[in-house]
């Protein structure tokens, strides 16, 4: 016997998404935004940076986290380099 | 028949709506379930069935607790072993509502008459015509209820509620909001139970039987 992947059905898939929903409130057609699973890597970051940084965000009175702040740069790195 | 007593909006009535329909239901003598769906564990159909269970040598119905996704699944499970199924859910759009909403037959939406319970029917609405594609069988029902002994506000909210939604049917059965609703619920009673009766109050939710059930009230 060949071993097969648990598949839900399309009539459960669509059951699943209307409980998943509770809470919402919607209007028609809205769909609740899901979270998205972020990933965790270790960043080697040498020490004086980190402290510029650091020093930056505290004087700084937009309140980004230490990761926030790194994502926003890559993806102005990202879009930047795109455009080239 | 699966009944859902259920809305997203507290203080409607929809424990009292599940408790005295299970109970008339059950002395008519059909085989019923109360299930509380309700998230929350104070003051709902569980602690007045556990009241019951003290007062009474019989309920009258059998009475579980359910919550979740896992409705959707047992709900017509139990519907083959029950002549009726009577689900308490808790005053806000919960999973166990939704999950209730795409197996059960009629949704009874107890409505105080007021504007902001008389608002959030829009949101029901909406509710009912997603879970339509679902479950076409569902028909949602509302009605007056904890409504004014006296004055035009059960008018007002009446013809807010009438052909605004055409999801949800208005229903003529108001259940107003009588004394011995909480004296009997206080006995672990049913209101048709409790003595002194209140002919004007058992009168209301015969009427109300009689709508859902099709039938007349005869224990």
């Amino acid at each position: 016997m060949s071993t097969v992947r648990k598949k839900p059905t399309s009539v459960k898939k669509t059951t699943d998404a209307f409980i998943d929903q509770a809470g919402s409130n919607l209007l028609e057609g809205e769909v609740k935004k899901g979270k998205t699973k972020k990933s965790q890597v270790p960043l080697v970051i040498p020490p004086q940076l980190l402290k510029e940084l650091d020093e930056h965000l505290e004087s700084s009175s937009i309140g980004l986290s230490r990761s926030n702040y790194i994502c926003q740069a890559i993806r102005e790195k990202l879009d930047r380099e795109e455009k080239m | 028949m699966i009944i859902i007593c259920g809305g997203i909006k507290g203080g409607g009535g929809k424990t009292t709506t599940a408790i005295n329909l299970a109970i008339m239901r059950g002395l008519a003598g059909f085989e019923v379930l109360l299930v509380d769906a309700d998230s929350i564990d104070n003051g709902n159909a569980s602690d007045f069935s556990a009241i019951r269970d003290e007062t009474l040598e019989s309920k009258h119905y059998t009475a579980i607790k359910l919550n979740g996704k896992a409705i959707a699944k047992e709900l017509p499970v139990l519907a083959t072993k029950f002549a009726d199924i009577i689900i308490d859910v808790g005053g806000h759009d919960s999973l166990s509502q939704r999950a209730a909403l795409t197996v059960a037959d009629l949704l009874l939406v107890p409505v105080f008459p007021s504007s902001f319970d008389t608002w959030v029917i829009e949101s029901i609405n909406t509710l009912i015509s997603e879970v339509n594609v679902i479950n076409p069988k569902l028909k949602a029902y509302c009605f007056l209820s904890r409504a004014d002994a006296s004055g035009n506000q059960n008018d007002d909210a009446s013809e807010i509620l009438i052909g605004e939604y055409p999801e949800i049917e208005f229903i003529d059965c108001p259940v107003k909001n009588r004394k011995v609703f909480r004296n009997a619920s206080g006995q672990g009673l049913g209101v048709v139970e409790y003595k002194p009766k209140d002919p004007k109050a058992i009168d209301e939710l015969k009427k109300l039987y009689q709508t859902v059930f099709k039938q007349s009230f005869q224990d």
